[in-house]
C-alpha cells in the first residue's frame, strides 16, 4: 500500500467512525467492522486504477454511509448537527472547568482537609455558572421541540456540581455556615 | 417485499449467481447503487429472510486484510426474488403502456 493509499484509507477510516457514532450501538460494530473491511477491499480492487480513482471510491463509500446511517437507525443529520452543537455548548460552558478541577482537586486531596474545601468551594460556584446555559438550552429546547435528551445533557451540566458539592460537603460533615448550601438548594 | 428500482437492481446482481458470495462493493458496481442505499437495504431483505450473511473465514486470500461479509441468497429468498421481480417487472411494463402518447397520431379509422 503506498502512501497516498494509506492516506485515503486514514480518511476513509475516519468517516466510518463518525458515521458508525450515530448508529444504534446494537449494529455499530458489526457495520464498522464490514464498513471498514470493505474499504481495505477497495483499494486491493481498484488498485490498477490510478490514484485519484481509488480515492473517490473509498471517501464516495465512506461518505455516503453517512446516508445510509438513517436508514439503518441511526442519528438523522439534523438531529447529530443540534446535538453536537449542544454538546459543545455543554463542554464551553464555564462550568465545566470548574467542576473537572474540582474533581481532580478533590482526587488528589489526599484527604487534606484545605484542599477538599477548595474543591467543595468550587463544585459551589460552577452550579451558579451552569444555571444561564440550562436556561438557555431549555429555551432552545421549547422553542425548537429538540428531544428531551438533550435538555438532560444540560441538565446534568447543573446537576454534576451540583451533587458533587453535596457529596463533598456530607462526606467532610463540615457543615460551617449553611447558608451558601441553602442558596444552591433553592 | 418492498420493490423498487434499487431493489430490483441489488436483486437481479443477487440472481445472476444465486448462490454465489456477493459482498457489498461488488453489488454496488452491480447494480449501480451507492453505499448509502445498498446497506440499510441489505438489512431489510435480510431482516425479511431473503439474504444471509456471514464473514468471510480466515485463510490465505484475507492476505492480511481484514474479513469481509458475504451476502447470499436464501433458497425461499430465490424464489421470492423472482416472483417479486416477475410482478415488478409487469407492472412496469404496464404502466409504460397506459403511458399516453403525446405525438402525432392519424385519427381512429382515417385513411392516410
Amino acid at each position: 500500500m503506498t502512501r497516498r493509499d494509506r492516506m485515503v484509507r486514514a480518511v476513509g477510516r475516519s468517516l466510518i467512525f463518525l458515521a458508525c457514532l450515530r448508529l444504534p450501538s446494537s449494529m455499530r460494530k458489526t457495520h464498522q467492522s464490514e464498513w471498514l473491511a470493505e474499504i481495505d477491499w477497495i483499494l486491493k480492487i481498484e488498485a490498477d486504477r490510478w490514484w485519484a480513482y481509488r480515492a473517490a471510491a473509498v471517501v464516495s463509500f465512506a461518505l455516503d454511509n453517512h446516508r445510509g446511517v438513517v436508514g439503518l437507525g441511526g442519528l438523522s443529520v439534523w438531529r447529530t448537527v443540534v446535538a453536537l452543537i449542544v454538546f459543545s455548548l455543554f463542554l464551553a460552558s464555564p462550568a465545566t472547568p470548574l467542576y473537572v478541577y474540582a474533581t481532580f482537586t478533590y482526587l488528589r486531596s489526599g484527604g487534606d482537609a484545605g484542599r477538599i474545601n477548595n474543591a467543595k468551594n468550587t463544585m459551589f460556584y460552577a452550579q451558579f455558572l451552569a444555571l444561564p446555559l440550562v436556561a438557555f438550552v431549555f429555551a432552545g429546547v421549547v422553542l425548537l421541540a429538540i428531544p428531551t435528551v438533550l435538555l438532560g445533557l444540560a441538565i446534568l451540566n447543573f446537576i454534576i456540581p451540583f451533587s458533587g458539592y453535596l457529596l463533598l460537603r456530607l462526606s467532610t460533615r463540615r457543615w460551617g455556615s449553611t447558608n451558601f448550601f441553602w442558596a444552591g438548594v433553592v | 417485499m418492498q420493490m423498487t428500482g434499487p431493489t430490483s437492481r441489488v436483486l437481479e446482481a443477487l440472481l445472476a449467481d444465486p448462490a454465489g458470495q456477493h459482498y457489498g462493493y461488488q453489488l454496488m458496481q452491480d447494480a449501480h447503487v451507492q453505499s448509502g442505499t445498498l446497506y440499510p437495504m441489505l438489512k431489510r431483505l435480510e431482516d425479511e429472510g431473503i439474504v444471509t450473511s456471514h464473514w468471510q473465514s480466515d485463510g490465505p486470500t484475507l492476505e492480511g486484510r481484514p474479513p469481509r461479509r458475504y451476502y447470499r441468497l436464501t433458497g425461499e429468498g430465490a424464489r421470492q426474488a423472482r416472483l417479486g421481480l416477475a410482478e415488478y417487472r409487469a407492472e412496469k411494463h404496464a404502466t409504460a403502456k397506459s403511458k399516453p402518447s403525446y405525438g402525432w397520431s392519424p385519427a381512429p379509422g382515417s385513411a392516410t
